[in-house]
């Protein structure tokens, strides 16, 4: 989605959201840490600072082609992302990798009702 | 389809006082059950008076610790002897143990590939007892999970808890699970109903079944100001999403893929319904119990003036406003996909 001068008119995702979104996160996976955000050109980036741990750092950006999620940590390789779905894969392999994760299973479909 | 109900209930809640009481109503007619024994006594299965033909007893276990073949299977022996011309029923209700977690057992009733089309999830109901359910809701993770997996609590015993008490217990068990609609009975006394609905209630029925549910959290949490949640022991809360942007189609399966992801099987329950962009008319019926989901269901048309998104999600460790956030970030990203 791109306005007439072709800039980027994504949802901007602000510092606020970027750092309820890492919170609720560490709250999805009882991690201890603490979130923190601040805009950049063109996105947001965040941080999670854990105790004893590297930092890991997060950055949303809204270019002309899309979204992009970096998500990294020292010691790690940098990962890209074009959706949020993905960047929460990245954050849970470095955040929580033992966490018990779910994969969304169609039951058999019914008759046209709930 | 035959509808498949569950009754759950913590040990010594009325569980079976109450399939006793129902069982001698000419409404539950119709109906088999299916109930598993605790233990090497199976106590349960001698307190109920009914035919042995219309009853099977697991006889392996704890239903929640068995593989899930159990069940199916039980399930499946009863439709194999309807066929045969053995036995003949509407609906089967299936009566778990006091310390079953109800998850796995939906999740088996909903994804057993021998039982698709052949049956559906009816209701859940969970008994608490009113004299001392709030105690145990205080001390039993068990007796909190069963509570917020139903679609309908039912308040046992209230002829001999003290007064007030079935009341307060009821306050708590909405704010645990504010999906579910609240029975309070004595003696057992309850509406067959509630085990029996109508096999073959048509689809406007069952819509409105579920869109009562959805209006029903909503109004609890109108009843918290300020909020769109509430918290329980364990960390369970009821949240709320509304939103009348409609979301792209693409959007929902990475919407409910993420909530997995990142919940895994703290996602107890969903209910919702989506206003979808490239269907306006017709919004999508959104139901899922931990990670499996029902196909989104289309409605012809919506049921009122209200055309937003609803979604109430039940779960342990979900910040109030994070799966709405979540909603709004792939529902754009989705639509940079498809533009």
């Amino acid at each position: 989605m791109r306005d007439v001068a072709g800039r980027s008119t994504l949802y901007p995702m602000t510092e606020s959201e970027m750092r309820r979104f890492l919170e609720g996160l560490l709250t999805a996976w009882s991690v201890e840490g603490e979130a923190s955000a601040a805009a950049i050109p063109d996105g947001v980036s965040g941080r999670i600072s854990r105790p004893g741990l590297h930092e890991i750092a997060v950055t949303r950006r809204c270019l002309p082609f899309g979204v992009a999620w970096e998500v990294g940590a020292a010691g790690a390789r940098t990962r890209a992302h074009p959706s949020s779905g993905g960047a929460i894969r990245s954050l849970g392999a470095l955040l929580a990798p033992e966490r018990a994760r779910g994969r969304v299973v169609f039951a058999a479909a019914e008759d046209g009702a709930p | 389809m035959t509808p498949v109900s569950v009754l759950t209930g913590f040990l010594g809640s009325g569980k079976t006082t109450l399939l006793a009481a129902m069982l001698r109503r000419p409404e539950f007619a119709g109906t088999a059950v299916l109930m598993n024994e605790f233990g090497e006594i199976g106590l349960d299965h001698h307190l109920i008076e009914t035919s042995e033909e219309d009853l099977i007893a697991l006889t392996t276990g704890c239903l929640c610790c068995q593989a899930r073949g159990d069940l199916t299977l039980a399930v499946g022996g009863l439709l194999a002897r309807r066929a045969a011309g053995e036995i003949a029923f509407e609906r089967i209700v299936v009566e778990t143990t006091g310390m079953a977690d109800p998850g796995p057992i939906l999740q088996g009733l909903m994804l057993d590939k021998e039982l698709a089309g052949r049956v559906r999830l009816g209701r859940v109901v969970a008994t608490v007892d009113a004299a001392i359910g709030a105690e145990t809701l205080d001390d039993r993770a068990e007796a909190r999970r069963q509570a917020t997996f139903a679609d309908r609590l039912v308040v046992t015993k209230a002829d001999i808890a003290p007064p007030g008490a079935a009341a307060a217990l009821s306050t708590r068990l909405r704010q645990l699970n504010p999906l579910a609609g609240i029975d309070v009975v004595s003696f057992g006394a309850a509406d067959p109903s509630l085990l029996a609905p109508d096999a073959s209630p048509g689809a406007a029925a069952r819509w409105k079944e579920l869109l009562d549910d959805i209006g029903r959290a909503e109004a609890n949490a109108r009843q918290e100001p300020g909020h769109h949640h509430q918290h329980g022991p364990d960390g369970v809360a009821a949240v709320l999403v509304r939103r009348d942007a409609p979301v792209p189609a693409a959007a929902l399966p990475l919407f409910l893929e993420a909530l997995a992801e990142t919940f895994g099987p703290n996602l107890l329950r969903l209910k919702g319904l989506a206003a979808i962009a490239e269907a306006p008319d017709r919004p999508a019926v959104l139901h899922g119990v931990r990670h499996v989901v029902h196909p989104p269901v289309w409605l012809d048309r919506w049921p009122d003036d209200d055309r937003s998104t609803r979604l109430v999600l039940i779960g342990e460790n979900i910040q109030p406003d994070w799966p709405g956030l979540l909603l709004d970030l792939i529902a754009e990203e989705a639509r940079l996909a498809a533009d």
